[in-house]
Parts: structure tokens; sequence; C-alpha cells
């Protein structure tokens, strides 16, 4: 009972941080509450005129957050093969079938504040895949022409009996 | 071109099947 | 006695010109790479094509004299080179997963690889929102292909028409004969898939840009999320699946194409031809549509009753979508895979369970057990019943009515509850497996469904963590239902009575 209270008050002071596989696990619980994420944003903004969506994944899970497009002009670097994207806080009205988005489970952000700029992310090719690459595409291709020409061959043998 | 024709018009009956199932459950949630 | 080899080099010889002639599809994932400037995956893909065409080269050339044999094609071999094929093509297509360091283990890679084949849709890859375009590309080029049948790839290119190619064919699962031959029949397939291709990527790319993408991303997005949708295979470029977009027109453009996807090639040959009255009048159109309504219906009740959605749009698109996403077999998912089970109740998840065991068409990319089996059975026991009730004088012939009229006899009738049964055994045999590793009855249930159907929606227990036993079950699952089990069990049963002279010879 007082465990529940205080996390009650807890959340309500918007001081824990959620992840975001909870939300969903615990969706009818946390329903139309403030929560708070802490997440990367991924792939790009999506703009809807004076409010936009921008996708987040904290590794739990990725959701969905509306928010108004002002909020979004900082975000820099967000999450692909590229680049880990600015991981941000977001406070925000939780609902679990949001009627102005059609039923869809989401947040609609208070506030957002990056916590944490991306970085681009190096993928250096290593000397071993190069090595290899380069021997299986020889036997292949050495392979690949020794049949030709035996096909050749033998097509000739065969036009010659005739 | 006749063939090309073909193709859409067999997208606009998927676009009617789907409104179908679009009017259906609209009377449901009455 | 060269009999005794023969059979195997006919296979040899056949399975390894079909992976000679997949394996130029690596070229496609290596353009993608140069074109993103990504040299690890370009040497991903380029390794992997790599080893298939030396694999091909040999498998060809220790059955090259049996290449003119076109009339000693016997049907386990094409059931075989069929049934092989696909293995072989798994294990091959999964390395560049291997090799991008995103699954856990190479059997994840196979798994991922062979639902995409199936069309499926589940996945263990880890981390998709940071995947390389190169590979994100190939799922979804795989999941395409699969849909199609890399045997049907095969057989639109061979230059000449072999007297085993249709065969082959059936060893797919297919049977439809669109022109009479099979080489035509494949390259109208392809003719279908490929105008389709390029109509709803368009639409999809506009979309794509009004919703918010940028133009590339767009593209790219529009291609994918249209294979995924055509093979009603049902993979995204990201974790969200179609939640990313957060738009309703986007998801109706999908939904219009993995229905459409859904559907018999024979019936978009027929709207080709400018014969439409035949959506109205085909057995599949009609099963489909009166099991989807019914089924939808029930789900759209419950999902109300529970106070969950209340206006029409949300009922639409998150139990219709997902519903028809269900019974289409695709598997594009709106809702989080644990809504499905903390939400849905009873009820709705019987009612989406069901939508996924009866499945799509035959020769589509749909799996399950088929509308034209279940109209097949309805209309044979139906006729039975009929058949009592007026007395058995008249010799009455029964039909129905698949592009053309067919009669609806003992051996039709037989083909389609056979085939029926092996679903619903495997089906069982699936979720009792499931609930002994401690899953729960309904979860089990819906998962296995997925897997068996090629569906590709989940409620959570297809995840990377879990026991190996069930992603070789699920694996094998998706394999079976995709090919319809014939193949496949005589593939194990040549094996078998191979084991057995090897065996007795030592």
């Amino acid at each position: 009972m007082v465990q529940t209270l205080l996390s009650l008050w807890l959340s309500m002071t918007m001081l824990t941080v959620t992840p975001i596989n909870d939300l969903i696990n615990k969706s009818i619980q946390l329903d139309k509450s403030t929560v708070t994420i802490e997440a990367e944003v991924i792939g790009e903004v999506l703009e809807r005129g004076e409010y936009a969506w921008i996708n987040v994944n904290d590794q739990s899970n990725a959701i969905g957050v509306y928010l108004p497009i002002e909020m979004t002009k900082e975000l820099t670097k967000f999450g692909d093969y590229n680049n880990i994207g600015d991981t941000v806080r977001v406070t925000g009205y939780y609902t679990r079938n949001c009627v102005e988005h059609g039923g869809e489970l989401d947040i609609h952000a208070t506030s957002i504040t990056i916590i944490k700029k991306g970085i681009a992310t190096e993928h250096a090719l290593s000397k071993w895949k190069l090595s290899i690459a380069l021997i299986f595409g020889t036997i292949a291709g050495v392979g690949y022409f020794t049949e030709l020409l035996f096909l050749k061959k033998k097509k000739k043998k065969e036009e010659e009996a005739e | 071109m006749k063939q090309l024709r073909g193709y859409f018009v067999e997208i606009l009956y998927g676009i009617g099947l789907v409104a179908l199932y679009f009017v259906v459950t609209w009377l449901i949630s009455l | 006695m060269k009999g005794r080899t023969e059979g195997l080099k006919i296979v040899s010889y056949y399975t390894g010109s079909i992976i000679l002639g997949f394996s130029l599809l690596f070229l496609l994932p290596m353009i993608v790479a140069v074109l993103n400037l990504d040299i690890n995956s370009f040497f991903d893909f380029s390794i992997t094509m790599s080893i298939a065409v030396t694999f091909a080269v040999f498998m060809r050339n220790y059955g090259e004299k049996t290449k003119s044999k076109g009339e000693g094609i016997a049907w386990r071999h094409g059931l075989v080179v069929a049934s092989l094929t696909w293995i072989l093509l798994t294990m091959i297509s999964a390395i560049p997963y291997s090799l991008s360091g995103h699954t856990l283990s190479y059997l994840d890679s196979c798994f991922d690889v062979m639902s995409g084949f199936t069309t499926t849709g589940v996945f263990l890859l880890q981390d998709l929102d940071h995947v390389s375009q190169a590979l994100n590309f190939w799922r979804h080029l795989l999941t395409f292909v699969g849909g199609q049948g890399m045997v049907v790839l095969a057989l639109s290119f061979f230059v000449k028409e072999m007297g085993g190619a249709y065969k082959f064919y059936v060893g797919e699962g297919k049977d439809i004969a669109l022109v009479p031959n099979v080489k035509g029949t494949s390259q109208w397939i392809w003719k279908i898939s490929l105008t389709f291709l390029l109509i709803g990527t368009v639409l999809l790319w506009i979309q794509g840009m009004i919703l918010g993408l940028n133009p590339v991303s767009a593209f790219y997005h529009g291609l994918y999320i249209f294979e995924a949708a055509w093979s009603t295979g049902g993979f995204a470029p990201n974790l969200q699946n179609i939640m990313y977009y957060h738009d309703f027109s986007y998801e109706i453009i999908g939904m219009v194409f993995f229905i459409i996807g859904s559907f018999n090639f024979g019936l978009h040959y027929a709207f080709i031809q400018g014969n439409r009255k035949e959506f109205f009048k085909n057995i599949e159109v009609i099963s489909f549509t009166v099991t989807s309504l019914l089924l939808s219906v029930l789900a759209v009740f419950a999902l109300k009753n529970s106070g969950m959605y209340s206006d029409a749009i949300g009922l639409f698109r998150r139990v219709v979508y997902n519903l028809l996403s269900a019974h289409t077999t695709t598997g594009f998912g709106n809702i989080f895979a644990r809504q499905f089970v903390l939400e849905w109740g009873g009820l709705g998840m019987a009612a989406i369970t069901i939508s996924m065991l009866i499945g799509g068409s035959a020769c589509s990319t749909a799996g399950g057990i088929k509308g034209l089996r279940m109209g097949i059975v309805a209309k044979g026991i139906y006729y039975d019943i009929k058949k009592i009730i007026k007395g058995d004088n008249s010799v009455r012939v029964f039909k129905y009515h698949h592009i053309k009229d067919q009669v609806l006899d003992d051996a039709a009738f037989r083909a389609a509850a056979g085939i029926m049964i092996l679903y619903i055994l495997l089906f069982a045999v699936g979720v009792i497996i499931t609930t002994l590793y401690g899953y729960p009855m309904m979860d089990a249930a819906f998962e296995v469904a997925s897997v068996s159907g090629n569906v590709g929606l989940s409620v959570g227990i297809i995840q990377a963590s879990m026991p190996a036993v069930l992603k070789w079950l699920y694996m094998i699952s998706m394999y079976l239902g995709r090919l319809e089990f014939i193949s496949i069990f005589v593939l194990l049963g040549l094996m078998v009575k191979g084991a057995k002279k090897w065996f007795k010879r030592y």
C-alpha cells in the first residue's frame, strides 16, 4: 500500500523514467497518465504542419512521440546505420488508445530535453573481411569461368561429332 | 495499354473491398 | 550401374542451376551498399555471392551429364529440387545477416531468412533501427522473391522448356497454370508482380513524402513496404513496423496491396485479360470475404465492448487492419505485440487466431490452410448432405468456380481435406511443444498459428532469447506451411531411404 502510494507520488512528480516496454506491458495501469521516458531518436522527424512525430527507441522498445514542431528544432542526429541519434528525455501524456490518432498507443510530449548528443558510428572495414572477400571472389570467378569454358569445349565437340 | 488498365481496375476493386470493411466497422461503432 | 546416383545428379544439377541464377540477386544489395557508401555491406554480399556461385558450379558440374534428361525427371526429383533449394538458399542468404553482426547466432540468421522466404515476417534480427540500408534492402527483397517463389524465378529464365519443369513448380506449392506452359506461367507471375511493384512503390513513395519522410527515405520505405505487402510478408524497415509512419493513408495503401497480394495469381491474370467478373465468382475471394468479414465483426464487437476503441476509425485502424493483416497472412501490425494478449480478450484472440489458420488464397503469396480448401471442404460437405436429402438416384456433378468451373469430385475433396488436416496437425504439435516450455496456451496458439500460416504477427514469444528448440520448431513450421508439406515429406522420405541403403552397404 505504502509502496503503491510512493511510486504513484514519484511518477506524478515525473522523477521516474519508465522503459518504453513497461508502458506497453503496464498499459492499463499507466494509461492517461504523465510519464517520462529516455530514448534515442531514430529515423527522422515526420512533420505534420504545426506538430510532428518523432520515433524513439530505448532498446526495450520503440514508440512514437507527438509534439509541437518547435520542440524538434534542437534535434540534430537521428539513429540509423551511420548514427546514434540524440538521446532525449521526454515527459508527456501517455495514452494507450489515443483518439486523436486513430487509437494509437502514443505519448503527447509536454517537454523534451536532449540529455546526450548523438554521434556518428564507425564501421571500419576489417582486414580479414576484405581478404576473405577477395579470396572467395577469386575462387568463385575461377570456378564459374572454368565451367563456362568447359561447356563451350563440350558444345564444340558435340558440333564436330555431327 | 489495355492490360495496364486491368491492374488499376484490380486496385480499384481492392479499394472497394476495403471500403466495405470500413462501412461495416462504422455501422458497428454506432 | 549409373541408376543409383542418377537421381542425386539430377537433383544436384537443377538445384545448382537455381542457386546460380539466384546468386545474381546479391548484386542488388551490393549496388545499394555502393549508393550508401557502405563498404562493409558491399563485401558482406560479395562474400555471400561468391559462396553461392561456388556451390552452384560444383552442384551443376556433378549433375552435368543429366542435363538433357528433360523427360527423365520424375515427381520425386521435381519436389526434392524445390524443397532442397529452399534449404540451401536459406543457409546461403543467411550469411550477410551473420556478417552484419545484427544476429546473435547463425541459427537466428537462418530463422530470419526462412521467415523472409516463406513471407512470414517474424524476426530475430537485433537493433533493426540501426541496420544498414543494404541489409534492409535484402530482407525485403527476400520476402518479395520468396513470395513469388525461387523456383518460379528460375523457371521464368530457363531457356528451353523442360519436361520436368511442372514438377519443380508444384514442389514449391503452386499449381495454377496461367498459360499452358510452365515457363510462360512463371514469366506472367513475375510480370504481374513487377508491374504492381512499380505502381505500388510510386504510390507509397508519394504518400511517404506526404507523411513526412524525405524523398530518399520515402523511396526506400515505399519499395520495402510494397514488397512486404504484396508478398504478404510483413517485414518493415523499423522496429515499430507500420506504427513508425503514424499515417492512416499509408496503412490503407499497404492494406489494399496486401489484400490484393493475398489473392491467387489466376485472379490477377484474369483482370489483365479484362475479366472482372472473376472477382465476384471466384470461390477464394468469396471465402475470404465471408470469413474475414465475420471474424472482423467479432473482433470489432469484442474491442468495442471492452471499451478499448469507441470510434469507427480507431476500430478500423487497430482492429480490422490487424485482423485483415492476419487473415491475409501479411503480418503488418500497428499495435504492439503484447497488446494482442493484454487487450484483445478471449474472443478477439480467438477471432484473430482463426483468421491466421484460414489464411489467404492458394497459389498466391499467402499462407494458411487457404480459402480454396476451406471452400472446397465446405461445399463438399454441403453437397454430401444435399445428395442424401435428395436421394441417391440422380447422378449429379457438383462444381465450384475457381478461375473456371471445376468439378468437385472425391479427389478434389480429398486433396483439400488432406492438406487441411496436416495444417491442423502442425498447429496442434506446435502448440503442445510451446506450452511444454511454459508459455500460456492462448499465447502459444497465436504464435504457432502465426508461424504455420506464415503470418508474422507475434505476441512476444519469438525473441532471440527463446529456447533453440522453439527456434527450430518455428523455422520448420514456416517451411512446412509455405511449401505445403508434400515436397518436404518427399525430401525426407528419400533421405531416409538413401540413408537405409547406405547402412545396408556398410
